[in-house]
């Protein structure tokens, strides 16, 4: 069973939460501010959390940091700002992922489970299938559905595993430059830059529209195995 | 209508003002003492051809251009030590004070009276003369004053300024509670000579090395500046009222298309939602999808018009703090495009070597996406829009063009203005906050937005912002895979 608390001071936010976790299986518990939201994470010691940024009482970045002291269970965010810096802040604080409000509930449930899964990783390298390829993460290799090979370089190939291992979740430009090319580089967008459009043109059936390797703007980049409908 | 000529008349006001000082005085005394020492010494040198009537009407000549350089008292003085000298160089004996003939005396003593009487003349016609110049000055002042207040200029800085023209340093002072505060001057440390208060609140200082002026002049002129100080101050509290007015149209204007724009999918919302949670009534799955996407896609729409209004307010208020970095055109352009409906029809150029450009990734978005809806809602569904870049100089240009109707030249600016949708009375799309909010983000970021023509017909929209410098553009040294392959595997770092 998978614990979620949910901290956010609307109550028909936290209820349409409460009736569609609860529906999906998920333990849910609610507190409608900062305070309350803290003992309620140190009493019910959740798997995942969803925080309002904000919260009438506090910050929701403090709610994070007060989390991240003692406890490493993912944390999601709400933010009704489309506002780069908060939601970097919030990142920087510990939280892994963010929702901006509104949002579609298929869209943070995607979240919901993708921070799960980052929480219980499966120790064995998996395959992971999408409508237009097919990838091994032991093998290294990537077929199209067809089943022709598509051939990747090295970097190609560290920067998708990189997505791919954390599929479904935001992986901050930093995190790719650190992860892929090494402590020195995390400046370095352009390579980003230039890597990830390679592997579109080579993986995505519209490089211009991508439906997997999707850019979270002045973010990341996120890897989606299961593009939900882009009307929304 | 004659024109006053500033330079011819700044030397009368200077005459005016010395004909009768000490200065004037002194250097007729000197010219008195010259004069008359020299007449003597050529007369007495030239021997005795003259007689007395021709030495006293040479000395009579001196008095009076005495009385002309000096005045008065000089020339009353000028006179008697003329009487002295005629007395002992010519009148028998010599070189005595005594008087031989009755006739010298009387000629001696009608040398003075005419002296006089002929000084006082002289002098008379000349402080008349000084003070219809002085008149005329004042007048010419006055007269320049009352055009410079009535005319275009009519601050209290003009009337300053025009004091100072006639050689006059001034400053008006308001009183601000106890202390008297500078208004304006053309002085830059006033050291008052006098002050002239026009009423208890405002009072003009005039500077100690003004030149003497008539009192008239200077209540004049103190009057004159108050009364452009307070027009001054009614312009301005005239225009305050016409922004205010102008701010209270805007904003009915605000109010009137937003609550329209927001109860259209209120109101599709709520009937809906009301629909489906009837107790009476069974709906086919399909009916109750329909009704669902109907709730949501009105939600969407909420959404992006309050997103527009807090975009604008934002950009208002001045409270936009755009985070600026490197960017590239082709990912921002492809999160734009999603969300909007039939975006997969827009036809899309973006070069693979265009270099990033310098823009905040989410205000460049909302930019790009702004003028997408736009391109998309009047582009026929043969001809869809199309989104191009290229780089041009320092500069990354990202063009919209789309083939609809266009727009004609005089609306091109005017069309950046919000509420501005231009002619469109239709429902179906939000205020028109799109395009003003895509010049606010575009102008923030340091870059601008221009519409021109599609050739063919139709608008095309082009934003322009520095492209990122090129030894930036490019890994700089190859990436070598070593590198990488001593990595560990990279996702168990976190």
């Amino acid at each position: 069973v998978t614990k979620v608390v949910v901290i956010d001071d609307e109550a028909a936010i936290c209820r349409a939460l409460r009736i569609n976790l609860t529906a999906r299986s998920y333990v849910v518990a609610t507190a409608n501010d900062g305070a309350s939201g803290l003992a309620a994470v140190a009493r019910e010691r959740p798997d995942v959390v969803i925080v309002d940024l904000g919260l009438p009482d506090m910050d929701g970045t403090e709610v994070i940091r007060g989390i991240r002291g003692w406890s490493s269970a993912p944390i999601i965010v709400l933010s009704a700002r489309e506002n780069e810096i908060t939601k970097v802040a919030a990142l920087d604080a510990g939280a892994d992922d963010y929702v901006t409000k509104p949002f579609g509930m298929d869209e943070l449930l995607a979240r919901l489970r993708a921070a799960v899964r980052r929480a219980t990783p499966a120790e064995d390298a998996p395959v992971v299938t999408t409508g237009d390829f097919t990838i091994d993460l032991s093998a290294k290799r990537v077929r199209t559905t067809a089943g022709g090979e598509i051939k990747l370089t090295p970097t190609q190939w560290q920067l998708l595993e990189v997505l791919v291992r954390n599929a479904g979740r935001l992986v901050t430009q930093k995190q790719l430059l650190h992860d892929v090319w090494g402590p020195s580089y995390s400046t370095e967008v352009n390579y980003l830059r230039v890597y990830i459009a390679q592997l579109r043109r080579k993986l995505e059936p519209d490089p211009a529209r991508p439906r997997y390797l999707i850019t979270e703007s002045g973010m990341g980049y996120r890897f989606e195995p299961e593009p939900t409908s882009q009307t929304g | 209508m004659t024109t006053v000529d500033h330079a011819a008349r700044r030397p009368g006001l200077v005459d005016l003002a010395t004909a009768v000082d000490a200065r004037r005085r002194r250097l007729g005394v000197l010219v008195a003492i010259v004069l008359l020492t020299v007449i003597t010494m050529v007369l007495t040198a030239s021997g005795s051809d003259l007689s007395l009537a021709d030495d006293l009407l040479i000395y009579l000549l001196a008095v009076v251009i005495v009385a002309v350089i000096g005045g008065f008292g000089p020339a009353i003085a000028a006179a008697a030590a003329a009487s002295l000298c005629l007395n002992w160089f010519f009148t028998p004996p010599l070189h005595t004070l005594t008087i031989e003939k009755p006739t010298n005396l009387l000629a001696l003593l009608l040398f003075i009276l005419v002296a006089i009487s002929v000084s006082s003349v002289v002098h008379l016609a000349a402080r008349r003369s000084a003070q219809a110049r002085r008149s005329a000055g004042e007048a010419d002042a006055l007269l320049g004053l009352a055009r410079t207040v009535l005319g275009a200029d009519d601050s209290p800085g003009a009337v300053l300024d025009h004091l100072q023209e006639l050689g006059i340093e001034a400053e008006l002072q308001e009183r601000s509670g106890e202390q008297w505060v500078r208004v304006v001057g053309s002085a830059t440390d006033p050291d008052p000579a006098r002050t002239s208060v026009v009423r208890r609140d405002l009072r003009l200082l005039i500077d100690r090395d003004a030149p003497t002026t008539s009192p008239a002049l200077i209540e004049a002129a103190s009057r004159l500046a108050a009364a452009a100080l307070d027009r001054t101050r009614l312009r301005a509290q005239a225009s305050q009222a016409e922004a205010l007015e102008a701010g209270n149209r805007m904003r009915t204007a605000l109010l009137a298309a937003v609550s329209h724009d927001l109860r259209t999918p209120l109101a599709s919302i709520k009937a809906s939602i009301s629909s489906l949670r009837q107790p009476d009534v069974a709906f086919s799955p399909e009916d109750e999808q329909e009704l669902l996407a109907n709730v949501e896609e009105s939600a969407d729409r909420l959404g992006g018009l309050i997103a527009n209004l807090l975009d604008m307010s934002r950009l208002q208020t001045g409270a936009l703090a755009p985070f600026v970095q490197a960017v590239a055109v082709e990912e921002v352009a492809a999160m734009a495009l999603i969300g909007l409906p039939d975006a997969a029809d827009v036809l899309i150029d973006i070069p693979e070597d265009l270099p990033m450009l310098r823009a905040d990734a989410g205000l460049l978005e909302r930019t790009l996406a702004n003028l997408l809806s736009n391109a998309l809602r009047f582009s026929p569904a043969s001809q869809p829009p199309e989104l191009r870049a290229h780089a041009e100089n320092d500069q990354v240009e990202i063009s919209i063009v789309d083939h609809g109707p266009g727009v004609v030249a005089e609306q091109r600016t005017t069309m950046f203005e919000p509420f501005q949708r231009l002619g469109d009375t239709t429902t179906a799309t939000g205020v028109g906050l799109g395009l003003a909010v895509a010049r606010g983000f575009t102008d923030a970021m340091g870059g601008t937005i221009e519409a021109g023509e599609t050739p063919g017909g139709g608008l095309t929209m082009t934003v322009t912002l520095p492209a990122l410098p090129a030894s930036n553009q490019l890994p700089a040294r190859p990436i070598t895979t070593r590198q990488i392959a001593t990595r560990p595997t990279a996702a168990r770092r976190r």
